[in-house]
């Protein structure tokens, strides 16, 4: 556009428009260094704990207690991990929680998928009030439920024990409504020929279905996984030895061991958010596909 | 081995050899030496497996007819007897509790070799709420509890019910040793478990060096004037507080020992109604309450039970108030004179409240003989001396400095011990003193955050007694 | 004729079983789920209300009071503390929440270069459980050797106590703004990744500047997802307890006690308050609920306007 403006204006003119474009360029590169900057400093702010943690975990008793503190810890002390993995259940919680979120997941995944076909896809009477039901109870505060979920793990039997860990969290509606979502996105004639050729409605379901939502599956197993790493409120009710018990519940357990230990505490902190680092480092673009999952739901 | 060492093993091993000792007895004595239990052991096998004790064997498994008693007490079933899994859920008393547990535990292992234990630790202001959880569900076997409880347990009957095997005349001898046990048995008709320890939840510890060099001795303490002076005198804006209170769990017992010192309590000796709202009360609670707005002490929240003791060393606090238990997280060394000092007097008089750890067994357990002799083992004289001589608090036994309690604790425990038994005060008898206790502190705080005037918040304590109790 | 009539019985009958066999298909796959759902979920939110009538303690027996309970409860000591002390710490943490990720979102979806590693730094305190979050901080705001007023020392500021008394709830706030921000900015990024260029570019035209393009274009595009975020970051804000609990639990005094960390001392640390923490839970979980059905209304009358 302003080519065709500058062809019909006299020669000052073409440069007082060209210099008031350098100036908007120059306006524009000034914003976008001024957008780094920005985002640059509320990075740093969200990221310079971890680091002073990491620093702290470093670090022996003398060293935590030193003002001013050094920032870059040389020689660095490792003693607080090896207590960390040695002297506390640490290695058994990590191996709890990694067993506890990956049977969620894995389970999660087949028995949303399923249920989200269905409320996509297939005939049932009463479908409507099922998924009103579900989308009522999607955000019921899990607080409020502790006393009669309490009740009927400790009638069960099943305190204290993976089950407890376990079953309760495969209630959780979300996924549901994802997996819908996706179903709902497959075109009708795909099944629809599949059936005519006389496939069982579970084969559809395992052999078309699941490989075609596969990135919706990736996105729920991630947000399953994540949540699972990070619950608290309902391990700790549920569980009391170390046997059973998650990082999160026993990581809160280190906080007075009779005396406050700064370095264990960092050690435990840094070691706890490792595995989930990893996988988030990997499949980055699930993650964050997990805060687009909200926007899905429009 | 020191020579002295070395005679004192020697006349062990010559009784024990001479058939005149048990071998439970014989290993519980090298333990209380100090010996390391793998020592021990080495010293039981080089004095050769003949045991002249002739226990009889019962069938299948745990024995109930002990042999007469001998004189540590009454025998048990042989060592082959007992086995099983024993979990423990106990106080996180010190930096090394795990390792205390196990030490004691290598003892009874030493006899019982099929008996392996689980040491688990809970957290001190969620206790009530994850013994209430485990016992529940049947999670752990041996539990270390607060007195603060014992009058819930008592009503509840998840505990085990020990009355009479801690009765039988087998036991009379040993059950003699222990301190406190009347406070136990006037709780109800059920004695729950054995004590371990009696504990002062709110010392004061001093650094005695700044009193002195404030002008003062070490009867700073004796009168609430003389006091206020002395930590005015102490603080110095920017540097060091006069007093830290507030610091230890939310206040547990601190101003319960205030009310008792101003002459009240949260219910009349009849327990018919709340004995809270008093003029004295008041008064107490707003001296205290003026230390905050002086900044005598330190704003609630800036130390706590977990950093206070370095803040203490460091000289940020010239007193500060916590259990027994800092005593062996302080820095060591602690670069001062330090003393523990029982709280300057109420309005009334001069208390300092105290409780008792009291084992007990879980009613779900499906080995109770065998967690009976865990018990019995854990608060023996040896097992009692050593933990509480590591765990910063007194041993609940008369026995307790023949068995070596005084080794390895702080000096200032020893010191201060008559001074805290004479202004020793307990709890009430009444189910809700625990849940009572933990609101009004918390209620009390708010005064002192300056949320609520003394007079409000004690009239609130008084509404909290009310509604727990249901009067 | 007769053929033709039976035919027809025969049809109807053979369509039945047909949809009697289409429905328990149905039913086999959305019956696992749904079983869970109704076990686990659906029941205890009917048993809450069941306990909401009860007095006594969880394991020591109960007997019915009616209605009692919900009468009384602004009364018990600590009930109404806790709604107050949840209610403000919404109010603080959720607005600056949005705000803030609304302000990454617009200068993340700017970028040219860079963005992968933003997106990824912005996120990370997201990924940290609750529980190491507080930990994290407690050694933040540590009076003595915290960093916070190490820097507050380093410029010449008198160091603070931030778990003090009237700074606890804001500073749990500030955690709880921390570690959320990130998860918002990010939603808001792909929304407004989304919205369409031509209006930015016709709006440029027009000579608008940069806030007047926010005010006027993407705020009113954005309307839907922000009404969502709101409901929802203020649904996740109400439930705070892990952060409370490890950072302060509950103290000093008061003031950092919110409703599930109340809930939770009443059921398992008292033994004869269950009844009014049923109760307590029950306004809870209808106060959510209406805020749920306040989202899916408004969201779905909008559906017309796109």
């Amino acid at each position: 556009m302003a080519a065709q403006v500058i062809g019909r204006r006299s020669p000052q003119d073409a440069a007082a428009v060209a210099e008031h474009q350098r100036r908007a360029q120059r306006r524009g590169r000034i914003i976008g260094i001024g957008r780094h900057l920005v985002l640059a400093l509320i990075c740093f702010i969200l990221v310079a704990p971890f680091y002073y943690v990491v620093l702290a975990s470093l670090k022996d008793s003398t060293g935590i207690f030193q003002y001013p503190p050094k920032l870059i810890p040389f020689p660095p002390y490792f003693g607080n991990y090896e207590r960390l993995l040695t002297d506390t259940a640490f290695p058994r919680w990590m191996l709890n929680t990694l067993f506890v979120a990956t049977s969620v997941t894995v389970c999660k995944i087949f028995l949303d998928s399923m249920a989200g076909y269905a409320l996509a896809k297939l005939d049932i009477t009463g479908k409507r009030i099922v998924f009103m039901l579900l989308l009522l109870l999607l955000m019921v505060p899990f607080g409020a439920l502790i006393i009669p979920l309490w009740t009927l793990v400790y009638t069960l039997g099943l305190l204290n024990t993976y089950w407890a860990l376990i079953l309760p969290a495969l209630a959780n509606p979300l996924g549901v409504f994802l997996m819908r979502q996706f179903i709902l996105g497959l075109p009708r004639d795909l099944e629809n020929a599949a059936r005519l050729d006389g496939v069982s409605e579970f084969g559809i379901y395992w052999r078309i279905i699941l490989p075609l939502i596969k990135p919706g599956l990736v996105v729920l197993a991630v947000i399953i996984f994540t949540d699972q790493f990070m619950s608290f409120v309902w391990p700790l009710i549920s569980t009391s030895s170390d046997d059973v018990e998650l990082v999160t519940v026993g990581v809160a357990a280190l906080r007075s061991h009779g005396g406050v230990d700064y370095g264990l505490w960092s050690a435990s902190a840094v070691m706890s958010m490792i595995p989930i680092g990893i996988v988030f480092f990997v499949l980055q673009r699930q993650f964050l596909a997990r805060s687009l999952a909200g926007a899905l739901k429009q | 081995m020191n020579a002295d060492l070395d005679r004192k093993t020697t006349q062990l091993a010559d009784q024990y050899l001479a058939g005149r000792m048990s071998r439970r007895t014989f290993v519980t004595r090298l333990l209380a030496l100090g010996l390391a239990p793998s020592a021990v052991g080495a010293i039981v096998a080089a004095c050769g497996s003949s045991t002249p004790t002739p226990a009889p064997t019962a069938n299948g498994g745990t024995s109930s007819n002990p042999p007469p008693s001998t004189a540590a007490g009454s025998e048990m079933p042989t060592a082959m007897d007992l086995k099983g899994n024993v979990r423990f859920l106990v106080g996180p008393w010190s930096d090394q509790e795990v390792e205390h547990h196990q030490h004691i535990a290598q003892g009874f292992q030493a006899i019982y070799p099929n008996v392996t234990f689980d040491f688990r630790l809970y957290q001190w202001d969620t206790a009530a709420q994850e013994i209430n959880t485990s016992v529940q569900s049947g999670a752990h076997d041996v539990y270390m509890t607060t007195e603060s409880s014992y009058p819930d347990y008592e009503a509840s009957g998840v505990f085990t019910d020990l009355t009479s095997r801690i009765n039988d005349p087998s036991f009379a001898s040993e059950l003699s040793k222990y301190l406190y046990m009347d406070r136990i048995k006037a709780y109800g008709d059920k004695i729950l478990g054995l004590p371990i320890s009696w504990h002062v939840e709110d010392a004061m510890f001093v650094n005695m060096d700044m009193v002195k060099a404030a002008g003062y001795d070490e009867h700073f303490a004796d009168d609430w004037d003389t006091f206020l002076a002395c930590v005015t005198k102490m603080t110095k804006p920017g540097q060091t507080y006069g007093f830290g209170i507030g610091i230890q769990l939310g206040g547990y017992g601190e101003w319960y020992q205030r009310l008792r010192a101003a002459g009240g309590s949260y219910l009349t000796p009849d327990l018919s109604a709340p004995n809270v709202n008093l003029p004295e009360v008041v008064q107490a609670t707003q001296q205290f309450a003026d230390l905050f707005k002086q900044g005598i002490a330190p704003p609630l929240g800036t130390y706590t039970y977990d950093n206070a003791p370095a803040a203490f060393a460091a000289g940020k606090m010239a007193i500060y108030s916590s259990d027994l238990a800092a005593t062996t997280v302080l820095p060591d060394p602690v670069p001062f004179t330090w003393a523990l000092v029982p709280y300057p007097p109420g309005p009334v008089s001069r208390v300092n409240f105290n409780d008792l750890s009291i084992y007990m067994v879980n009613a779900k357990s499906a080995d109770q003989d065998l967690m009976w002799e865990v018990v019995k083992w854990w608060c023996n004289g040896p097992s009692d001396a050593y933990w509480a001589d590591n765990s910063g608090t007194y041993p609940a036994r008369t026995d307790a400095t023949d068995n070596g309690y005084g080794t390895n604790a702080a000096p200032q425990l020893s010191a201060s011990f008559a001074d805290f038994q004479k202004y020793a005060v307990g709890l009430e008898d009444f189910p809700a003193w625990a849940d009572v206790e933990t609101l009004a502190e918390a209620e009390i705080q708010n005064c002192y955050a300056g949320k609520e005037s003394a007079q409000d918040a004690v009239s609130n304590v008084e509404k909290i007694v009310t509604q727990e109790v249901g009067l | 004729m007769s053929r033709m009539r039976l035919a027809a019985a025969e049809h109807r009958r053979l369509r039945l079983r047909a949809r009697l066999r289409r429905e328990l298909i149905g039913w086999a796959f959305l019956g696992p789920m749904f079983f869970f759902f109704v076990v686990f979920l659906l029941i205890p939110v009917l048993g809450t209300g069941w306990w909401s009538t009860q007095f006594g303690g969880l394991t020591t027996g109960t007997h019915y009071v009616g209605l009692d309970n919900f009468t009384r409860l602004p009364d018990v000591v600590g009930a109404t503390v806790a709604v107050q002390n949840t209610l403000l710490f919404a109010l603080m943490s959720v607005p600056l929440i949005l705000i803030g990720s609304l302000l990454i979102g617009l200068l993340l979806a700017r970028i040219s270069r860079g963005g992968a590693t933003y997106r990824f730094l912005v996120y990370f305190p997201v990924l940290v459980p609750p529980v190491v979050a507080a930990l994290i901080w407690l050694f933040l705001t540590n009076v003595d050797f915290g960093l916070f007023n190490e820097v507050l020392r380093a410029f010449g500021a008198e160091p603070v106590t931030w778990l003090g008394a009237s700074t606890a709830l804001p500073v749990l706030a500030a955690l709880d703004v921390w570690r959320n921000v990130g998860y918002w900015a990010i939603f808001f990024v792909a929304a407004i990744i989304g919205l369409p260029e031509e209006l930015y570019q016709a709006a440029s035209l027009d000579g608008a500047e940069g806030f007047a393009k926010l005010r006027y274009i993407t705020i009113p595009l954005l309307r839907r997802i922000l009404l969502f975020a709101i409901v929802v970051a203020t649904i996740w804000g109400l439930q705070v307890f892990d952060t409370a609990l490890v950072l302060t639990n509950g103290g000093p005094g008061t003031s950092t006690t919110t409703i599930v960390l109340r809930v939770w001392q009443y059921v398992f640390g008292s033994n004869n308050k269950v009844g009014y923490a049923a109760a307590i839970s029950l306004v809870f979980l209808v106060a959510i609920l209406i805020l749920t059905v306040i989202q899916l209304y408004a969201l779905r009358s909008r559906r017309g306007e796109d």
